[in-house]
């Protein structure tokens, strides 16, 4: 491959780097804290590109050479396939089809449960599922919570789920709620929206107490009273 | 590079690369249709997520292994480390912890020691011990499991006898024309010469490990869509059941070591010995690792060095493992 076009291989790479972090697409694929390494790579990327097209201008080096001229190997233009998915494809946040994919489980995340304020209670969904399963003092049993998070189904069972990412999409593991009752406003919506997007819901409901063990595989029980249908949040995981 | 004048191809590999965008540019409502299907959707999230979750850090590596072929001559390389390669294998062990990097860093960084004339075996260990046993990676896997702080230890041990094992390993069986891919020390400069040299070297690493990630990125993602996790739960109270498939599961999933800790922690249904073995093998060998071993130092080296490093890396997860936990937990 020649030199000037492995200059444009780096640019579009560093490119979509760039790219992904002005908006808040970047939180779909890696946590938040993430965005600023990307940032830094990918300025280097596209600085290295730079550098190396400004290097062949002034003659130091030949545009048209190989690097390695007995090492003619096409294996570079394998760096185009995330540069083309990402631009074009844009591939949406983990969903229902990934909660399917997993089998369940929680983990225990730490042994501090802050004592809570009394009334209803707004806490991430991971918080509400790591209180029930492994909080001994059972600090939400029996308390209405306000949680957000997306419907799927988990072994037949309708849930309110939202998944949980430490470093990027691939370790992601779900924090579910199984979804107990009706709503005033009628029965669960079920499936994906008709553009394929999730269904984001904010669920008012109690958490049932005694759920949330090794019979119902660590997925507790939520008696629905309100639900709204709300957008997507900027950052779809919870940490 | 040569200074003579090239007849002009009729179409370049530039002209290719302008009519892949162009069409794909053209072609865009097919393709996004033909990622209309759940499953390809979520394998298409997770491909994206593992290249820009390792990209950065695959950057960190080539630029460190710029600034090696810039500055770290083959004589002061040898200055640095002890002449005995039996020993030098343990100290590049202990420098590994220093470098806190996912596995892509250390890939590029170990071919440029190499290149500057770095025991092959000292080297190889930094490769194996870099990814696994630094403390960013430590608090993480002590965050992931804190009913069970002995893991960090475990995982510790594990990965640096695999790190060293494989050392010495290579010193006594290793040959040095399995590494095909060789490259010849940075010609010395001084100044600004030798900035360029950091540049070139950066630039033409990035190019060629970048695209081996994109491959181990792939099986990653395809595995991940199509390993189906009912297959986990059939695992629940099976030791050397468990083993195996978790230590075949490091290698497919090709996780971040960064991240790792958290996912073997969430298959609460599995002993801790099996988890830990995934913890071990993981950083070691994967997908990712071994696409990016071939690329950057030649297929022979990697159908050798990574079965080896498996089967070793297994060994010493179990160790391990035993010696710590104090039997089968």
């Amino acid at each position: 491959m020649r030199r000037d076009t492995q200059h444009a291989l780096l640019l579009v790479l560093g490119g979509v780097m760039l790219r992904v972090c002005v908006d808040d697409s970047v939180l779909r694929y890696v946590r938040p804290g993430h965005r600023w390494l990307l940032v830094a790579a990918g300025t280097a990327a596209v600085g290295l590109a730079v550098v190396g097209a400004v290097r062949d201008l002034r003659g130091r080096t030949h545009a048209a050479d190989d690097d390695h001229a007995h090492d003619r190997s096409h294996a570079p233009w394998l760096l185009l396939l995330p540069v083309l998915v990402i631009a074009l494809v844009a591939p949406p946040a983990l969903g229902a089809d990934a909660v399917n994919r997993t089998s369940g489980g929680t983990v225990r995340s730490g042994d501090l449960y802050p004592p809570l304020p009394g009334g209803t209670l707004a806490l991430g969904l991971g918080d509400v599922v790591d209180r029930a399963v492994w909080d001994d003092s059972r600090s939400v049993a029996g308390r209405e919570v306000v949680v957000t998070g997306f419907l799927a189904r988990h072994r037949g069972d309708v849930v309110l789920a939202r998944m949980r990412i430490s470093c990027c999409a691939a370790d992601a593991r779900p924090s579910m709620l199984r979804l107990r009752g009706t709503a005033p406003e009628g029965p669960l919506p079920d499936g994906p929206l008709p553009d394929g997007g999730e269904r984001w819901l904010q669920v008012r409901g109690t958490v049932v107490p005694g759920t949330g063990n090794v019979a119902d595989r660590y997925v507790p029980d939520l008696t629905i009273s309100a639900l709204t249908p709300v957008p997507a949040p900027s950052d779809p995981y919870e940490s | 590079m040569t200074t003579a004048v090239r007849p002009r191809p009729g179409a370049t590999s530039l002209h290719v690369f302008c009519a892949v965008l162009l069409a794909a540019v053209l072609a865009r409502s097919l393709i996004a249709d033909a990622f209309d299907a759940p499953a390809l959707r979520t394998a298409a999230t997770v491909f994206v997520a593992v290249c820009l979750q390792a990209l950065p850090f695959l950057v960190l590596g080539v630029l460190l292994s710029g600034l090696i072929a810039g500055f770290v001559s083959p004589v002061v390389l040898r200055r640095v480390l002890p002449a005995r390669t039996a020993v030098a294998v343990p100290v590049a062990g202990a420098a590994a912890m220093v470098l806190p990097g996912c596995e892509c860093a250390s890939v590029p960084v170990a071919r440029r020691l190499i290149g500057q004339g770095a025991p092959e075996a000292a080297a190889l260990t930094f490769l194996l011990a870099a990814p696994a046993v630094n403390p960013v990676v430590l608090v993480a896997t002590a965050t992931a499991f804190p009913d069970a702080p002995e893991m960090v230890g475990a995982r510790f041990l594990g990965s640096l006898t695999t790190a060293c094992a494989m050392g010495w390993l290579w010193q006594r069986a290793g040959r040095s024309e399995w590494i095909t891919r060789r490259l010849a020390p940075a010609p010395a400069g001084t100044g600004k010469a030798r900035w360029a040299v950091v540049a070139e070297t950066a630039r033409a690493d990035l190019v060629s490990a970048g695209a081996f990630l994109v491959v181990g990125a792939v099986a990653a993602a395809a595995l991940r869509v199509l390993v189906p996790p009912q297959w986990l739960d059939a695992l629940a109270g099976r030791m050397l059941l468990g083993i195996a498939v978790m230590a075949v599961l490091a290698v497919l999933l090709s996780l971040c070591s960064e991240a790792d800790a958290f996912v073997a922690a969430s298959l609460a249904m599995l002993p801790l010995l099996p988890r830990l073995v995934f913890l071990v093998v993981g950083p070691a060998v994967d997908l990712k690792l071994v696409a990016l071993q071939a690329g950057t130092f030649g297929r022979a080296f990697a159908v050798r060095f990574a079965p080896a490093t498996f089967a070793v890396a297994v060994t010493a997860g179990v160790g391990a493992g035993l010696l710590v936990f104090g039997g089968l937990r």
